[in-house]
């Protein structure tokens, strides 16, 4: 039987490239700036690695990122707008574009971040490393289909001579806690899918009746209060009205929802994490 | 065969790389979930003006008017009514950032009582189990989530507070216990009478040593000035002043005190289990606690789910994680019926949001909610106890029960909704309201479903 080891049996897994990081309070904060250091450069390189092999030899390459957020706004526009009259403040294509963009962004960051430790097993068992940064960097890999979304949506704006307001200016700070719930739910589920693989399929299901009870397509305004309190409890929900209100209407029509998406992002972020530290030290056993 | 190279991490440390994540989601569970339980009342027009409204009200009289400033709920200044010195440090921020930062703010402050707990069990080597159990019967108390959930209480803020000082007044830490104790000063009488009780534990702990004296003496030069200085009735908090013991009767309040209750129901079954009884002398505070709490003269702190029995709860816990240490390890079968308790609990909270005997939910909040906007903010505005948090940090909000009939300020606005029935407002102010829409002595700004607002020539 041959034994081969490309690192030795004597060395500590601290003191390893991408070992476990130093313990907190020993006053070693430049060993932990180090280690974190090299996590994030690793969550680049692995986020980098993401798109490339994603458009690689695809015909169309990075213009996917731009023909999936017309098509969908395309196809939507014309059921909801013009079969069925959805009316909005603004042209309802640009109403209905903002929240498929950002939609999409939360939608795609959690379906890749779904099979990304699953889907790695052969780098997992070659060396140690933070498993949190495979669904880290999966997420932030839709980054690159984000801003080209964002892109047309810009462009959408100057063709239908939408006002927007410089309160627009609040976006990346509103996109900040998107991120973060994005990365508690993909932690979550990520974890989930390398016990039980159906976590992959069921999240379809779940995002699409999710997207329903958001308001991705259809305004919450003219709604009930007490239904248009629930819709905006769901903290998607409020973070995608807030987005629409700082570029469309310059203030926050309902601000006391954004104190629950706040609330529910800072949660659901933790819980990933915990939900996922708990289920780390199974993944290579089951895989 | 080939061996794997993946190299095993080590344990223990994972819970440094993860910065302790699991607790800190445990209190934003709290944190989320009582949130939106809180907007969703508010925004359902369930949140009242006695509780929310006042500290809203409180909160622009100080912007605007200085410290002096005078309630227009209650006669008198607007600091002594309370005492609560760390109201008007708060002022700036949620006049700018809004109600939402008074209720995160809450919530948040309440649910970081989670790790002192955790901590004094750790410290007195109660199982971690155990622990975890003692903090989420900590967060979910109902009588913690009761005054949590009925709008905004700067005493809630005691119950955190409370719990830290006791940690610390045990590990012999002075700052910290001191600069709680100061806190603590700063969130409304009743919370320096709990102080008094903590002062009381310090005594039992170190005996009569300067560190007990400072903790001493910061509490009564604190009551000292707030009784000589600025009036507040330190007093009429305690008990017995004419004898009126009244009991609050209903199957929610039966409910809310076998929570009460429940610690010593544990202690007691602990005792049985094991054939061996241990009173922790802790119990006493408790006790003294529940005394003033039953026997007071004020009908609103004789109910279980008045604020001021949220500030019971760390002493309950306090004995109850003694106790735990004494008859350590529990049974299986003991956390599960704290879990079925805990989760009954929940049911409970529930079931009483729809069906509250306080709280009575308007049908037609689509209609008040036009109704608000069409109020002009700066006129004096009457409007009842419920619609009054909607008229956002404003110090021209005055309850409907203090509509003087022989003077109504000119240019001031009444909104009324003639289908709720406040229990705050006297009949004597509807019936003039009545004859009032129907004369034309005032202009009616708008109508629709019942909700009227009136505005005064």
């Amino acid at each position: 039987m041959k034994v081969s080891k490309s690192v030795h049996v004597e060395e500590s897994p601290r003191d390893h490239f991408l070992g476990t990081a130093p313990k907190a309070g020993t006053g070693n904060w430049r060993a932990m700036r180090r280690q974190w250091g090299l996590w994030a450069e690793l969550t680049r390189n692995l986020a980098v690695r993401d798109v490339e092999t994603r458009y690689k030899h695809s015909m169309l390459g990075l213009y996917w990122a731009i023909v999936n957020p017309l098509v969908t706004a395309a196809i939507f526009g014309f059921v909801f707008g013009v079969i069925f009259h959805v009316s909005s403040k603004i042209p309802y294509v640009v109403f209905m574009l903002t929240g498929i963009t950002f939609w999409n962004f939360f939608v795609n960051g959690v379906m890749s971040a779904v099979g990304s430790i699953s889907g790695n097993a052969a780098l997992l068992a070659k060396i140690y490393f933070p498993r949190i940064v495979l669904p880290t960097a999966s997420v932030l890999a839709r980054f690159i289909d984000f801003f080209f979304s964002l892109l047309v949506l810009i462009v959408f704006i100057f063709i239908y001579h939408t006002p927007i307001y410089w309160t627009s200016l609040w976006i990346p700070v509103i996109l900040v806690l998107q991120v973060f719930f994005t990365l508690g739910i993909g932690y979550l589920v990520a974890a989930l899918n390398v016990l039980y693989r159906d976590v992959n399929q069921l999240m379809g299901l779940i995002l699409l009746v999710w997207m329903y009870f958001s308001p991705v397509m259809y305004p919450v305004t003219n709604l009930k209060p007490s239904l248009r309190s629930i819709l905006l409890m769901n903290p998607m929900g409020s973070l995608l009205q807030m987005e629409r209100d700082v570029i469309f209407t310059g203030h926050l029509q309902y601000p006391l929802f954004a104190w629950v998406a706040l609330a529910w992002t800072a949660f659901v972020f933790l819980a990933g994490i915990s939900l996922f530290r708990r289920i780390e030290p199974l993944f290579a056993e089951v895989m | 065969m080939t061996d794997s190279v993946w190299i095993r991490p080590e344990t223990e440390y994972r819970s440094e790389q993860y910065f302790g994540a699991a607790m800190w989601s445990r209190i934003f569970a709290y944190v989320a979930v009582v949130v939106s339980a809180q907007i969703l009342r508010w925004s359902l027009y369930v949140s009242h003006g006695f509780d929310l409204g006042f500290y809203q009200q409180a909160l622009a009289a100080w912007v605007h008017h200085g410290f002096g400033a005078q309630s227009t709920y209650f006669p008198g200044n607007v600091l002594g009514h309370n005492g609560a010195w760390l109201m008007p440090l708060i002022a700036y921020p949620a006049t700018w950032l809004g109600t939402g930062f008074l209720f995160l703010m809450e919530s948040f402050v309440m649910a970081l009582g989670y790790i002192p707990i955790v901590r004094m069990a750790r410290l007195w080597e109660v199982t971690p189990n155990q622990a975890r159990l003692l903090g989420v019967f900590y967060l979910l108390s109902p009588l913690l989530i009761a005054g949590n959930l009925y709008d905004f209480h700067i005493s809630m803020l005691a119950a955190p507070i409370l719990l830290w000082s006791l940690a610390s007044a045990w590990e012999s830490r002075l700052w910290p216990f001191t600069a709680a104790l100061i806190l603590l000063t700063g969130l409304g009488i009743h919370a320096v009478l709990a102080g008094v009780l903590l002062a009381a534990v310090v005594i039992t702990k170190h005996g009569l040593k300067p560190f007990s004296w400072l903790a001493l003496g910061v509490v009564v030069l604190w009551i000292g000035l707030l009784h000589h200085f600025l009036g507040t009735p330190v007093t009429a908090g305690i008990l017995l002043r004419d004898v009126g013991v009244q009991f609050h009767l209903s199957a929610r309040s039966g409910l809310y005190s076998l929570w009460v209750f429940m610690p010593w129901l544990l202690w007691i079954g602990m005792g049985w289990r094991h054939s061996r009884f241990y009173a922790s002398p802790y119990w006493i505070f408790p006790l003294l606690d529940l005394a003033a709490h039953l026997l007071s003269n004020n009908l609103a702190q004789t109910s279980p789910f008045d604020q001021t029995s949220a500030l019971m709860v760390p002493f309950l816990l306090w004995a109850a994680i003694d106790t735990a240490r004494h008859y350590k390890p529990w049974p299986r079968s003991g956390h599960l019926v704290i879990t079925v308790a805990l989760v009954g609990m929940l049911g409970v909270m529930a079931f009483d949001f729809y069906h509250s005997a306080w709280r009575v939910r308007p049908h037609n909040a689509q209609a008040l909610t036009m109704a608000v906007s069409h109020v002009a903010r700066h006129h004096w505005i009457y409007a009842q106890n419920n619609v009054l948090p909607h008229l956002g940090m404003t110090a021209h909000a005055i309850p409907l029960s203090r509509l003087d009939l022989r003077h109504i300020p000119p240019g001031a606005e009444i909104l009324w909704d003639t289908q709720f029935e406040g229990h705050t407002t006297p009949p004597a102010v509807y019936a003039y309201l009545a004859n009032l829409v129907h004369s034309h002595r005032v202009k009616i700004v708008f109508q629709t479903a019942g909700v009227y607002v009136l505005q005064t020539p």
